[in-house]
């Protein structure tokens, strides 16, 4: 949509008036002042940079001429390191003539792009060489692998006997608390080789969202999935003790809203992130091919009378980015696959199948399974099996993308592998979509936007708290695989399942009139895994 | 029938409430002398689906929203027709077919009601998770509930009490999730075990129920003495309903989100339904077989020896086979109408001419329902709204006046505080379901909802056409004052009621089943006292002259009684509750023992709500479920006793 | 209301786009100091015939459509197209509808089209435009032309309110005596019609089996109470039309 707004030196003394408003009113809802940056973890940066191509990227087809992509152009880019918020505007790119038709499209892309400098900036090497780097290899650590950088989920919802979470700033210290959580089935396998990853296993690693099924692959393996926050959002948790049960429950929490903080440009703040990555055991073979990021790890599977601690390489098939920002403060939802997870429905209809697939099998004939039908029961894994699922392999899922990715995220795959060197390991993964909230000055207790309403009231008047994700419903084929489709709540829609996250805050919902308590999470199902 | 059956050691006929309980409890049972119980599921419908993409979007196209509109199978065309039953392998009754002129047709209605005197209204499904289209309300009996003989003589005691059944009530409302406050369910007499509080806090009441509450909070002993209660009455607490809904995050699950849509289907799953506990019965181990339907039950030597099932493809049939099952414990557990059915239908070559475990003669008889009167109104303008459409269907009732001295003269009764408006009322129900009804009516002229009138809306005119700002103002603020009340009144036994089998089939050719039904002058009495209290209730809320309880014409369940010189046109409506019809007791009056086990036959387990010797007031699926996980503790001692 | 900035979606100023000064958020227009359409440029498109009939990707007969069905339902033409926002120096016909991510308009637009048969959709939409400054002159003329188009525009309304479909002849014929009570048959047209029907939202609430709100709320007054009036959720809705 045309737009002019006023000129660039108004708009940060607008915002910066607001920040300071906001700051102040924030001091006196919660009782610890938040410093403005922290300099540990990952650093975003604050500097804009927008998407510099040109033509549509909306149409079947990449506009002529685009590729191969100038190499400073690239060099920008692949440096750019991790946005601290998006840039994005219903009008043209960086560029003019790198415009589409439709507001809503230029959104999107804007989106788009800023998931991929994301998914760069995390995926690019833990030491700080570039992701484009000779050396960087399909099993280079990636910085949020790396320890300083984030934390996961289970390792901070700790059992009461090992409460609190600690987050060091030194190396001494991670690796100290890395050896406190380090389950006792696996110390001696972690002494024989300590840089190995730790995945310890929940129902929650083999079964997906609200218990719809484990994803089992052509291998007839368990996917493992794994849940990880930032130090931003390690901070807000242990600043408001909500990493119990207990804590969440306390008093004091009861008039709590929560409210992770934001990332922003201004100030170069990062923001509270989380990640859910999907895994593959990788075999020998597969992980020969290098066509997938692998990191060595050892798996600890889910609590029961036998908890076997399974040295496995795995493969990276499946990242959900999650981004709250000042300007979408019901975050930014990212998420990228593997390109060989699964055909999707239109490739299969037209017989265009390019296996193998990690998901599904070209080679059936009538004996395949029903196409994204959840496995056989029993689903828990095993012990005995470690992580097969059947002794026969006997099942292996078969899925089929529902919703083909839009032609402007194949676009903008198309671009970012063209930027990446032809042999990086990084040309195996795609972006899906990125999922936005569209109305602007919706429900936010950080909103930008000057004059929005007030965040006390924008809940109970807003008929849309989740402010019309775009697009309506998106989902991951290993992540999301049996709630795929377009029906309204019961389909894959990260901010719409989202917005029903809760916590265990106690209290009357309204307890006088005017004032409000909610329970409500701020879109993250991290706070009931406490215990 | 083949040889070939399917050898287990408990089978379990049906899927819902009571079946996926046992289902749980027995394949989680630690190995009995070095194994595991074999169990298996069959389950007349169809199995659990991967997501709820289907049902939800079955519901939200569905033009009338009953209850068994997301589910499978289908029951009309899809141009609305009704599909004839005898066509549908596993069929259900359904709401729309119980009109003047449907609730007799047999092209129309699964159940057969030629021969009923009033017509059975409630219904229920068939398929994985049994009816997953109930409310959600999980309320525990009263104590007295269980002793009714101390009011009426000729009432049948429970072989059970309420002392016995409290930590079963405990352990079912862990496995269903119930939110609920300890202090605020303590009335009539109800106690819990020492210590216990609910698996989650009570879901907070709504708006409405907070300002009806303050408007009952001061009534005088002479307004109140009608009720019988043997005290004064001075003032009438809504309290919030128990409810397997989450207030918290639970096992997985969501919390409530207010989507007002509990029945027929909550779209996040914060609503318990069986298909979570059947989930983890197969993952257990138990086998479910879906699209099986049982056919007959074999006896031998007194005990069951086995089970034949047809099964069927599609949504509505075809038949593509037979099968049979053995076990060494059976458990029936079909629901009120379909267990019977399967019991009268099972003659054994004519060893068995009046069914099995039916030496009682009790198989079928005393088939009760809650009967709803149900009424509605609106806030007068000078009130606060109502606010309808926001949260769950239903967060409060008022069950102080569920148990007194009364019950020797009428049926109790507890009363629900709607949050749907006039959804399901609006009209009689005659003319659609709101707020379409209503949109209608100013948009085209109409009168459905007998709101467009002068007095009414405030408007220029009668009948009013609107376009625009008035439009939107006046849906505005009328739809906001909508509200709706209801009564479920207790229905005590009759041998008379009762399911038998039709001459009529159903796709499998086996006889559908026939209906006798009637309600006494006992429940009517119950209805007649809460039309009193109705008007108490309108009285305090302003809203006596607004008030829009009317009775379809032709209605045929409806009822004239005069009460107070007013002649008022009655009628009820069908809670979604099928009691009574297999009743515990002793062996001659009755058909199971306290266990829920036949006197007849020593394998053979009868459970659900059909065990009820009386049905109280209270939503029978709490009981129902503690009931049947005491099934499962006595089914796991029969292994442990037995080589 | 408050006043708010003209940016709406776009986090960044940008010198080098040139756009139109004149550009008006869609929140600053719900404040209501929006200033009017252009009073010069008003007058009617006489004489438009329809030869080819409604077009959906005509952004003219959308804005006509958005403006009729504004008019007629009462709510304002964002909550019927989100993406909309107002170049106050063009035109109400000349805006861009935009696109949103749901996008019920086209939907509802198509449908009407597909199933006005009649063709009196063409003659609904015509009206809007010459009537565009004035949504009590757009209900006066529909009510004054002939019944297909008086009672499609009906059907209209009933479509953005509940996501269903009313035939005008069955609408027809169920006025025919005022205050008649009966059954009128329809149709759903879509889940997604289902859920962006807009009754639910005029009193405060959201569509049985769709919320988008958190638990706890039904305990709370749909308003709150420090609002006026215009900023509560009905206000909102129903500030007039452009």
């Amino acid at each position: 949509m045309r737009f002019n707004g006023p000129n660039r030196t108004e708009l940060a003394i607008a915002v910066g008036l607001i920040s300071l408003l906001m700051f102040s009113a924030q001091s006196m809802a919660q009782t610890a002042a938040t410093p403005a940056t922290t300099q540990v973890g990952l650093q975003c940066n604050g500097t804009l940079l927008l998407d510099p191509f040109n033509g549509s990227l909306a149409g079947p087809n990449l506009p002529a001429g685009l590729l191969p992509i100038d190499a400073s152009v690239k060099d920008k880019i692949l440096k750019s390191g991790l946005p601290c918020q998006e840039n994005v505007s219903t009008g043209a790119q960086g560029d003019l003539a790198g415009v589409e038709s439709v507001g809503l499209e230029n959104l999107q892309r804007g989106f788009d792009f800023y998931s991929w400098r994301t998914f760069i900036a995390l995926n690019s090497p833990a030491d700080g060489t570039p992701i484009d780097s000779a050396s960087t290899q399909a099993d280079t650590p990636t910085r949020w692998e790396d320890m300083n950088n984030f934390k996961q989920l289970l390792d901070v919802m700790l059992p009461t006997d090992l409460q609190p979470p600690r987050w060091p700033t030194d190396l001494n210290g991670m690796t100290a608390e890395r050896e406190r959580l380090m389950p006792k089935e696996c110390r001696d396998l972690h002494r024989q080789m300590p840089d190995r990853m730790i995945v310890k296993m929940i129902e929650e690693s083999f079964n997906e969202p609200f218990k719809t099924g484990p994803l089992i692959d052509q291998n007839g393996h368990y996917a493992v999935f794994d849940i990880l926050m930032n130090r931003q959002m390690f901070k807000y948790i242990m600043d408001h003790h909500l990493n119990t049960k207990a804590g969440q429950m306390s008093a004091a929490n009861s008039d709590l809203l929560v409210d992770f903080p934001p990332g922003q440009n201004s100030g170069a703040e990062f923001g509270a992130f989380m990640l859910k990555v999907s895994w593959k055991i990788l075999t020998d073979g597969e992980a020969a091919t290098k066509n997938f990021h692998m990191r060595k790890a050892l798996v600890l599977m889910p609590p029961g009378a036998d908890r076997p601690c399974v040295p496995e390489t795995l493969g990276l098939i499946g990242f959900h980015a999650v981004h709250k920002t000042a300007t979408r403060p019901q975050w930014i939802w990212t998420s990228f696959e593997h390109s060989k997870n699964v055909p999707d429905k239109d490739e299969v209809a037209a017989g265009k199948l390019v296996g193998p697939y990690n998901f599904f099998s070209v080679k059936c004939q009538a004996d395949c399974p029903a196409v994204n039908a959840t496995p056989p029961t029993p689903w828990d894994p095993d012990p005995a099996l470690r992580l097969r699922f059947r002794k026969d392999d006997s099942f292996k899922s078969q899925i089929v993308r529902e919703t083909p990715l839009t032609d402007a995220a194949k676009n903008m795959n198309a671009i970012f592998h063209n930027m990446l060197p032809s042999n990086s390991v990084w040309q195996n993964y795609m972006l899906i979509s990125t999922q936005w909230p569209s109305e602007f000055a919706c429900a936010s207790l950080h909103s930008q936007v000057p004059g929005a309403p007030a965040p006390g009231t924008d809940f109970i008047k807003q008929p849309d708290m989740t402010c019309s994700p775009a697009p309506t419903f998106m989902a991951n084929s290993t992540l999301e695989t049996y709630s795929q489709g377009d029906v309204p709540l019961a389909s894959s829609s990260c901010i719409a399942c989202h917005g029903n996250a809760v916590g265990f805050q106690k209290g009357a919902s309204a307890p006088k009139p005017g004032q409000m308590h909610l329970n409500q999470s701020d879109f993250t199902f991290m706070l009931e895994k406490a215990q | 029938m083949t040889d070939n059956c399917i050898e287990c050691d408990v089978a379990i006929i049906g899927s819902g409430f009571a079946g996926s309980l046992i289902a749980k409890e027995l394949s989680q049972t630690p190995p009995i002398r070095g194994n595991r119980l074999r169990v298996v599921v069959l389950e007349a419908g169809a199995g659990v689906q991967p997501n709820i993409n289907d049902y939800l979007k079955r519901f939200y196209t569905a033009s009338i929203k009953v209850p068994e509109s997301p589910y499978p199978p289908a029951l009309t065309e899809p141009n609305g027709k009704l599909i004839d039953p005898a066509n549908i392998a596993a069929g259900r009754p359904t709401s729309r077919t119980l009109s003047h002129s449907s609730w007799k047709d047999l092209k129309q209605a699964y159940l057969d009601q030629t021969d009923s005197k009033l017509p059975f209204k409630s219904t229920y499904e068939r398929l994985a998770g049994g009816t997953s289209h109930w409310l959600g309300q999980t309320p525990r009996l009263v104590p007295h509930d269980f002793q009714m003989s101390m009011y009426r003589k000729d009432l049948p005691d429970w072989p059970i009490n309420y002392k016995t059944l409290s930590p079963y009530y405990d352990k079912a409302e862990a496995e269903l999730g119930v939110s609920g406050d300890v202090e605020e369910q303590s009335f009539c007499d109800i106690s819990f075990s020492k210590g216990y509080t609910y698996p989650m806090p009570r879901i907070p009441p709504s708006v409405f129920d907070q300002d009806a509450s303050n408007a009952l909070a001061q009534l005088t002993a002479d307004e109140t003495n009608f009720l019988g209660m043997g005290k004064p009455v001075t003032a009438l607490r809504l309290r919030s309903l128990p409810a397997a809904r989450n207030s918290q995050p639970y096992r997985n699950r969501r919390a409530c989100a207010g989507n007002t849509n509990c029945i027929p289907i909550c779209p996040i799953q914060a609503k318990y339904d069986p298909t979570i506990t059947l989930s983890e019965a197969t993952n257990g181990g138990a086998k479910l077989i879906d699209h099986a339907v049982a056919s007959e039950i074999l006896v031998e030597n007194n005990l069951v020896s086995g089970i034949n099932f047809i099964t069927y493809k599609g949504d509505a049939g075809p038949q593509t086979g037979t099968g049979c099952i053995k076990a060494k414990v059976y458990v029936i557990a079909a629901n009120g109408i379909e267990t019977p059915r399967l019991l009268l239908m099972s003659k054994n070559g004519g060893r068995t001419p009046n069914g099995v475990a039916n030496s009682s003669d009790m198989v079928g008889r005393n088939l009760m329902d809650h009967p709803q009167y149900v009424t509605w109104g609106l806030l007068p303008p000078s009130s606060k709204p109502a606010y309808p459409y926001r949260g769950p269907l239903i967060t409060s009732a008022i069950g102080d006046l569920c148990d007194g001295p009364f019950r020797a003269t009428r049926a109790a009764f507890r009363v629900s505080f709607g949050n749907e408006g006039w959804n399901f009322v609006v009209g009689g129900g005659a003319f659609g379901a709101d707020p379409h009804v209503t949109t209608l009516d100013f948009v085209n002229g109409m009168n459905s909802s007998r709101l467009n009138t002068r007095a009414v809306s405030q408007l220029a005119s009668d009948n009013s056409a609107l376009f625009g700002a008035g439009l939107a103002e006046t849906l505005r603020d009328l739809i906001s004052r909508q509200f709706r009340i209801a009564f479920a009144c207790e229905q005590d036994p009759d041998p008379i009621n009762r399911v038998t089998l039709s001459t009529v089939t159903d796709a499998l050719n086996l006889p559908r089943p026939k209906i006798a039904y009637d309600i006494s002058d006992y429940t009517k009495q119950g209805i007649v006292t809460a039309v009193r209290l109705k008007r108490l209730i309108f009285k305090k809320l302003g809203a006596t002259k607004l008030d829009f309880t009317e009775r379809a014409a032709g209605d045929p369940a409806g009822f004239d009684e005069k009460i107070d010189d007013q002649l008022e046109q009655l009628t009820y409506g069908g809670a979604g509750h099928v009691m009574g019809t297999y009743r515990m007791g002793d062996p001659k009056t009755s058909v199971v023992d306290s266990w829920q086990r036949s006197h007849d036959h020593q394998n053979l387990y009868l459970v659900g709500s059909g065990t009820f010797p009386t049905v109280g007031t209270a939503n029978p699926t709490l009981t129902l479920s503690a009931l049947a996980l005491r099934t499962a503790e006595n089914i796991v001692a029969f292994f442990k006793s037995h080589a | 209301m408050r006043e708010l900035p003209k940016q709406r979606h776009d986090d960044r100023s940008d010198a080098t786009r040139l756009e139109p000064e004149s550009f008006v958020s869609r929140r600053r227009m719900l404040a209501g100091t929006v200033a009017t359409t252009a009073a010069a440029a008003v007058a009617p498109i006489a004489g438009a015939a329809y030869a080819a009939g409604p077009d959906v990707n005509s952004p003219q007969d959308m804005m006509a459509f958005l403006l009729l069905s504004a008019a007629l339902a009462g709510v304002h033409v964002v909550n019927l197209a989100p993406e909309f926002s107002q170049d106050i120096k063009k035109d109400i016909l000349d805006q861009d509808p935009g696109v949103d991510p749901i996008n019920v308009k086209n939907d509802y637009f198509r449908w009407i089209n597909a199933h006005d048969s009649t063709s009196s959709f063409g003659k609904l939409l015509q009206i809007a435009k010459d009537n565009r400054q004035s949504g009590i002159n757009i209900i006066a003329a529909v009510n004054a032309s002939d019944d297909s188009a008086k009672f499609l525009a009906r059907s209209i309304v009933l479509l953005w309110y509940l996501g269903s479909w009313y035939e005008p002849a069955d609408l027809k014929a169920n006025a025919a005596t005022p205050g008649t009570r009966a059954v009128t048959p329809s149709v759903v047209v879509s889940s997604k019609a289902y859920t962006q029907g807009l009754v639910w939202q005029i009193v405060g609430a959201h569509p049985m089996g769709y919320s988008n709100l958190q638990f706890g709320y039904w305990s709370r007054d749909p308003n709150d109470p420090n609002d006026a009036v215009q900023n509560s959720n009905f206000g909102v809705i129903t500030a007039t039309i452009p």
